[in-house]
């Protein structure tokens, strides 16, 4: 059970590993500290498209929303590989409507798991709201995740910084990555226990993490 | 699993705080400070506006309300004041409308007058129903009362009933007895009939044999006598002397007849008749008046034995009981062989006389009354037994103790009492061969004794009890050694004699009524058992017990000495002894089957 | 147990004496009358203004009307912390009553969490309460719980019902004899001099040695500034419903009396008064 949890110390480390490695990979992942603290939290910065947001597009923006899916995909790798500069900013040409996103890795001391907290604005400012951040959820996370809604993503205090922050309850957290961090030690692997969860965590509310970080991670 | 342990765990975390909280209060100042602090903050920020906020919200509620109206009441006139006319309609409309809340006020009031009328009546039925239902309850209770009464008497029926039952099974097992035992007796007496029908018939045939004879010899002789007188007077000689002769012989046979019959009855007896008939000569004129007229017979000067006259194997088995008769001259003797013997004082010597048997265990305790013609006994088979000398079977038997009896003593001529380790004491009457009496004691009573007005008895409890022969109830109780195993009561019925069972006897003096007691001790003497009994001799100067091993002590009241200590006679545990009344003699009986006869010559 | 009976009466029968004025930014049909109010300490500012709301709304033309946000001098109010906390941490030492301007415009969405209905406001009491449980007994507690258990938690605290609150609260409250304490306690420590919200660690209710911990412990670990050394003017009050605890009050006894129901210990650190 114990090397199943997460203390703060090895949250730590595998932050740093997360930082080593994004670093490399130019993912854009920063290490901010809370001021007159020690605690801090991994933060990054993306841009999506606004398309993708919507609950019932038309059938004008599903077309489109599908054509824009399908390279997206592939300029995923493609960005990688091209070692682009500007590894923060993934920024859809084809969407007229941008929404930066903003996500927070932080330890929450309580579970002993890592939370992943997020807020979305428009690029005029307006952030977004709880049935907004809903609606950019993926449809096949949304239907399993809104059977219990306020229990998945609801909206939070920011622990560290106390502004308003859209949270996924870590409380199932452990739930999942129990098995998961029971295969790796099975099969003698060494796993980075927030980097396996980011990956788990991460696509539902719009956060890809690249396959690149578990190859020589 | 994991759930039970938690579970567990939740009940531990009770108990803890419940015994922390307990614990803590008494000393702890950070408790009282936050209790006061709650009050304290409570008082500022709670109370001190609680009805001003209440207030204020009651009074915002009712301008809100008031301000609505007034919108309503300014925006009206406004709209309508173009019309004088329809301000007139509108005041004839309120006329109309309160005329009509008028009429409805009138009959709202009068609705609600009948129904305080109603209310009332209600009021007053619900009143009377609850008088009633007090009332109901009162007869209720008084019934339970009666219930329970009747119940107790019941349960009072029930027991008795229980018991009367009991007496009559017992009546009716004995009833059954008595049939059988009539039976046996009807057998008995059918088949001496028939014995003495046969001797009958013997002496029958024989006398009508000897009839014949003397036919024969009549008529060989008065063949003789014709011929002698058939010269002289042969009308006389044939008629007159027939007769003659023949009734003499006849009466001659008769006589004898009569003295066989005589003969037949138990030999024994005659000698004892003999015996009792010399004394009562005397006194026979008027038996009713027997035991007032009977002397007490003091004996002047008891001698203190000193020498075995006659030593014998008395019974078979072991000897418990040992009494002289009133006239010194007999002695009975019973024991476990189930048997009482009565001996003869003669010439030094233990004449056997007669066996005297009846009872079915063995005998424990045995007395003789004033006029020496009966002699009673106690006995293990739970009842005491009264023969008459002259009959070698009881007379009566007193039945109805339910464990042995283990004393027996003539209470006057007509009663006797027993004692029994059924802890009872028994007055019986001869008369109605019943029990007259019964006295429940908490102990086992081992002896009794009785004089004039009194039954005094003897108890393992270490207590003598006296008991009015007439009332019932215990006069007196007197403290004792130890267990008493025997009482004696001196001939002037002055001095009472107990023997303990720690070896020790002790004299009381019951005229004086004090508890002062005499005690007698001496190195050597042990009290043989829990029936072990002592006498006093009969002019009141000795005592006498036997002890343990075998021998005879004797102790001189006035002083208190060791008279005198025989031994070498018994060599086993000295049960009883019995002074005769005369003084003369004594005799000791042992658990060994063994009687001496002492005496000072 | 009848006076610490009394203490968690007095702690949720608690009240704050509240003015409520609407904001004068607020285009108003007339004059709104400024609205009082006792709050209780222990529920939220958004779940027993309901009143307050209806009361303005007379005065406004429906048009006007947003989301509706609370503000004390100058401070937006966080309605997901308890209305003690808020009134302790910024309000403590002024003059009764309490007085609230009420906005129904320019919701300060970098400042507040929205509460679009009260089931939200259930949604975060209840993870409040789990994560309390999480560091009390690893959350096993309240996962035993049925559903209808929760709601009662939460009914309890919605119609101010303490009895019914607290017959359930009551096994949240429970731990192991042999530890002494929660696994961990609950607690949060709320300071106005920076943006971080709260402190909130893993703290034991008894020493590695087997002492109790006291309240005075949790400051020296926590915030050691909110402790005045010896000879020094005393420079802030540590303020828990209204009232300031003694420091050797153990911590284990705070947690399971004067925490909050939604099961935190929140402990207020505010400038002592300068007077």
């Amino acid at each position: 059970m114990s090397c199943f949890a997460l203390d703060e110390e090895r949250f730590r480390l595998c932050c740093r590993l997360l930082l080593q490695r994004s670093d490399q990979l130019r993912d854009g992942w920063s290490w901010n500290v809370v001021q007159g603290s020690e605690e801090g939290y991994l933060k990054k910065t993306v841009l999506r498209s606004d398309s993708e947001l919507h609950a019932t597009p038309t059938a004008e923006e599903q077309q489109r929303e599908q054509s824009a899916a399908a390279p997206e995909g592939i300029r995923g790798h493609s960005e990688d590989d091209d070692d682009e500069d500007d590894g923060a900013c993934t920024v859809l040409e084809s969407s007229r409507q941008a929404l930066q996103y903003e996500y927070h890795v932080l330890y929450s001391c309580s579970y002993n798991t890592p939370v992943l907290y997020f807020r979305a604005f428009t690029l005029e400012g307006r952030s977004l709201s709880l049935e907004e951040v809903w609606s950019s959820v993926h449809p096949n996370f949304r239907l399993r995740l809104q059977e219990s809604p306020l229990d998945t993503i609801t909206q939070q205090e920011h622990p560290l910084l106390g502004q308003p922050f859209f949270m996924l309850h870590p409380c199932k957290t452990e739930e999942f990555m129990k098995p998961l961090l029971q295969a790796a030690v099975d099969q003698n692997r060494p796993v980075n226990y927030v980097l396996s969860w980011l990956s788990v965590v991460g696509p539902v509310v719009g956060l890809h993490v690249p396959l690149q970080y578990c190859e020589t991670g | 699993m994991a759930a039970a342990a938690a579970d567990a765990r939740r009940v531990g975390a009770g108990i803890q705080t419940g015994i922390q909280t307990g614990i803590r209060r008494s000393a702890e100042p950070w408790r009282d400070h936050i209790i006061c602090q709650l009050k304290h903050r409570d008082r500022n920020q709670h109370v001190m506006f609680q009805d001003l906020i209440r207030f204020y919200s009651r009074l915002l509620e009712k301008t809100s309300l008031t301000s609505g109206i007034l919108n309503i009441t300014t925006r009206h006139p406004l709209a309508d004041s173009s019309s004088l006319t329809g301000l007139l309609h509108q005041n004839h409309l309120l006329k109309k409308t309160s005329g009509e809340l008028a009429y409805q006020v009138v009959e709202r009031q009068q609705q609600l007058k009948t129904k305080q009328c109603l209310v009332d009546e209600q009021n007053s039925r619900l009143m009377e129903e609850r008088q009633r239902l007090e009332g109901a309850l009162g007869v209720q209770q008084a019934l339970q009362q009666r219930v329970e009464q009747l119940e107790e008497q019941n349960a009072a029926l029930k027991v008795e009933y229980d018991e009367l039952l009991e007496r009559q099974k017992e009546v009716e097992s004995r009833l059954r007895e008595e049939n059988l035992r009539g039976g046996t007796l009807l057998e008995d007496m059918i088949h001496l009939k028939k014995e003495a029908a046969a001797r009958m018939n013997i002496h029958n045939e024989r006398r009508s044999r000897a009839r014949a004879d003397l036919r024969k010899e009549l008529t060989a002789e008065g063949s003789k006598v014709t011929e002698d007188s058939s010269s002289s007077a042969p009308t006389s000689r044939s008629t007159s002397p027939k007769p003659e002769t023949l009734e003499e012989p006849s009466d001659g046979r008769r006589i004898r007849l009569f003295r066989s019959a005589s003969v037949s009855s138990p030999r024994i007896f005659s000698s004892l008749k003999e015996l009792f008939d010399r004394k009562r000569r005397g006194h026979s004129v008027c038996s009713r008046h027997e035991d007032l007229v009977f002397p007490a017979r003091i004996c002047y000067s008891a001698r203190v034995p000193a020498r075995a006259l006659h030593v014998l194997e008395a019974h078979d088995q072991g000897i418990n009981a040992v009494r002289f008769s009133s006239s010194s001259a007999l002695v009975a003797t019973g024991g476990t062989d189930r048997l009482l013997k009565l001996w003869e004082v003669r010439t030094g010597s233990l004449t056997h006389r007669a066996t005297l048997d009846g009872s079915t265990e063995g005998i424990t305790c045995i007395d003789f009354d004033h006029t020496g013609s009966r002699v009673l006994a106690s006995s293990y088979d739970k009842s005491a037994l009264l023969w008459r000398l002259d009959d070698s079977i009881p007379k009566v038997t007193l039945t109805g103790h339910s464990r042995k009896v283990t004393a027996a003593r003539f209470c006057g001529l007509h009663q006797v009492v027993t004692g029994g380790a059924d802890r009872t004491v028994r007055l019986w009457d001869l008369h109605r061969e019943a029990c007259v009496r019964q006295v429940e004691v908490k102990s086992y009573c081992s002896d009794v004794v009785s004089s004039d007005n009194f039954i005094i008895s003897g108890h393992f409890d270490s207590k003598i009890r006296m008991w009015d022969s007439r009332a019932a109830g215990c006069i007196q109780e007197l403290p004792a050694q130890g267990k008493v195993t025997s009482l004696d009561l001196g001939v002037d019925q002055r001095l009472l004699l107990s023997c303990c069972r720690d070896d020790c006897l002790q004299i009381q003096d019951l005229r004086r009524w004090s508890l002062q007691r005499l005690c007698f001790r001496a190195e050597g003497f042990k009290c043989g058992s829990d029936s072990t009994k002592a006498v006093i001799s009969p002019d009141g100067c000795y005592v006498a017990v036997g002890s343990a091993d075998g021998a005879v002590y004797v102790w001189d009241v006035s002083s208190g000495n060791l008279e005198t200590r025989l031994s070498d006679k018994h060599s086993s545990s000295i049960s009883a002894l019995s002074w005769s009344p005369s003084g003369e003699y004594v005799v000791s009986v042992d658990k060994s089957r063994r009687a001496v006869l002492w005496s000072d010559i | 147990m009848a006076d610490d009976k009394d203490v968690l009466r007095d702690v949720w029968f608690g009240r704050i004496p509240t003015c409520f004025t609407l904001s004068q930014d607020e285009a108003t049909e007339r004059e709104a009358e400024p609205y009082y109010l006792l709050l209780p300490r222990v529920s939220y500012l958004t779940l027993v203004t309901d009143k307050v709301k209806k009361h303005f709304l007379k005065a406004m033309r429906t048009e006007d009307v947003e989301e509706m946000w609370f503000e004390y001098e100058g401070t937006p109010l966080k309605w997901h912390n308890p209305i003690g906390v808020l009134f302790d941490l910024h309000a403590s030492n002024t003059v009764l009553p309490w007085s609230i301007t009420v906005h129904f415009k320019n919701f300060p969405d970098s400042d507040l969490l929205h509460c679009p209905s009260n089931s939200v406001i259930e949604a975060h009491f209840m993870s409040s309460i789990k994560e309390a449980d999480a560091l009390k007994h690893k959350g096993q507690v309240v996962n035993d719980m049925q559903k209808k258990d929760h709601k009662q938690l939460w009914m309890g605290l919605q119609n101010d019902k303490f009895d019914q609150f607290w017959a359930m609260n009551r096994k949240l409250m429970e731990y192991p004899t042999e530890e002494g304490g929660f696994r961990y306690i609950p607690f949060r420590i709320y300071q106005t001099t920076s943006d971080r919200p709260f402190i909130q660690k893993l703290f034991r209710p008894v020493s590695p040695e087997g002492n109790t911990h006291t309240l005075g412990d949790l400051l020296k670990a926590m915030y050691p500034d909110a402790l005045t050394n010896d000879g020094e003017q005393k420079r802030y009050q540590v303020v828990i419903h209204g009232i300031e605890p003694l420091l050797e009050t153990p911590l284990q006894w705070l947690s399971e009396h004067l925490s909050h129901p939604d099961n935190f210990l929140h402990i207020c650190v505010i400038p002592a008064p300068s007077d």
